[in-house]
């Protein structure tokens, strides 16, 4: 039966420790924070334990959201500080750094071959690397404004919130995240 | 404004956040000047570009593997519960108190050393008479106690 319950009311009743009311409620959200740290990491395999993080932390801080901010808000926003502090503590360990190259999106990369030539599918999967490791030069915030605002589809003024900083800050990120990513993408751009 | 101001604002304007006015104005230079109308075509280039990333696949049902961590995580915070309850006193009180101890125990047994020092420097200026010339109980002690008996008598 389809559970009429708003996300306030379930996030209320998980808070009491009631497993069901999580469930349902990470069951609505679990596609949009996947998608969002699939993009943002662009390593499935990391995306899987870090989306399970995020919900435990989401469920240990149930009891703390109140409907004044919108639930996606809130939820972005657990999100993002989880994959900015996630990936500050990778960067600086040199283990994972070595790793980070090979294990470049396989998985996500998978969809690419759906393409209907290998030529073309190939030209796809090295586009989709080089547009990759550009995003992954940028700084970590940098990276997620340009994340949220070109996949996500949130406004200037829903990733100020996500972030908890000003309009003018994310307008900031977003135009020096795109100015080093046009310089880093530079001979891409000229075909 | 500026050619570097009118920059900062063009990725906005492109994203439609900008208030009707400063979009009129940033779109107005950009009819204007070719190195700004260049920079937003290239702009615009690599925000297309970014759809070179494929698709994200289907999320895979990570509630039980999550439901199961909630679950462990409820177990510890139990078990965390119940040393507490079982030693109220933590661990690093404990330290505490044994440090504690440990000074006032040292302190005292400096205090109870130095009272029993003196009775035992006694002790032992008494035992060193045993290395006189004449121990007491000796034969040489019995000899010179019998002369001075027979002197005090007058034999």
């Amino acid at each position: 039966m389809f559970d009429q319950r708003t996300d306030f009311e379930l996030l209320k009743a998980a808070a009491g420790k009631d497993a069901d009311a999580f469930r349902l409620f990470m069951a609505r959200y679990q596609e949009r924070v996947y998608g969002l740290v699939c993009r943002f990491t662009g390593d499935r395999e990391s995306a899987r334990d870090l989306v399970q993080d995020i919900f435990l932390k989401v469920y240990c801080a149930a009891g703390s959201y109140t409907p004044d901010a919108g639930v996606f808000t809130w939820l972005y926003r657990i999100t993002a500080n989880h994959c900015i502090n996630c990936m500050q503590s990778r960067k600086r360990d040199p283990l994972y750094a070595a790793e980070e190259d090979a294990a470049l999106t396989p998985g996500v990369l998978s969809a690419v071959s759906r393409a209907a030539t290998q030529e073309i599918a190939l030209e796809q999967q090295e586009r989709a690397r080089m547009v990759r490791r550009a995003l992954d030069s940028l700084p970590l915030r940098q990276k997620m404004a340009i994340t949220l605002l070109r996949f996500e589809g949130l406004s200037y003024k829903e990733i100020s919130r996500v972030l908890e900083c000003s309009v003018s800050a994310v307008e900031s990120l977003v135009f020096r995240g795109m100015d080093a990513l046009k310089k880093t993408l530079g001979a891409e751009l000229e075909k | 404004m500026s050619c570097t101001a009118m920059r900062k604002k063009i990725k906005a304007c492109l994203d439609g956040e900008l208030p009707a006015a400063e979009a009129a104005a940033v779109k107005s230079h950009l009819a204007q000047c070719p190195a700004c109308s260049r920079e937003a075509a290239e702009l615009a280039k690599t925000w297309e570009l970014l759809l070179a990333l494929p698709d994200v696949q289907e999320a895979p049902d990570l509630i039980p593997a999550t439901m199961a961590r909630i679950l462990a995580d409820g177990e510890n915070t139990r078990s965390r519960k119940l040393l507490r309850w079982l030693f109220p006193v933590p661990l690093s009180a404990a330290t505490a108190a044994l440090v504690i101890g440990l000074v006032i125990g040292i302190g005292l047994g400096r205090i109870i050393a130095s009272t029993y020092l003196d009775r035992g420097e006694t002790d032992t200026a008494l035992y060193l008479e045993v290395f006189q010339d004449t121990p007491p109980q000796s034969i040489g002690d019995a000899y010179i106690k019998v002369n001075y008996a027979m002197e005090e008598k007058g034999i």
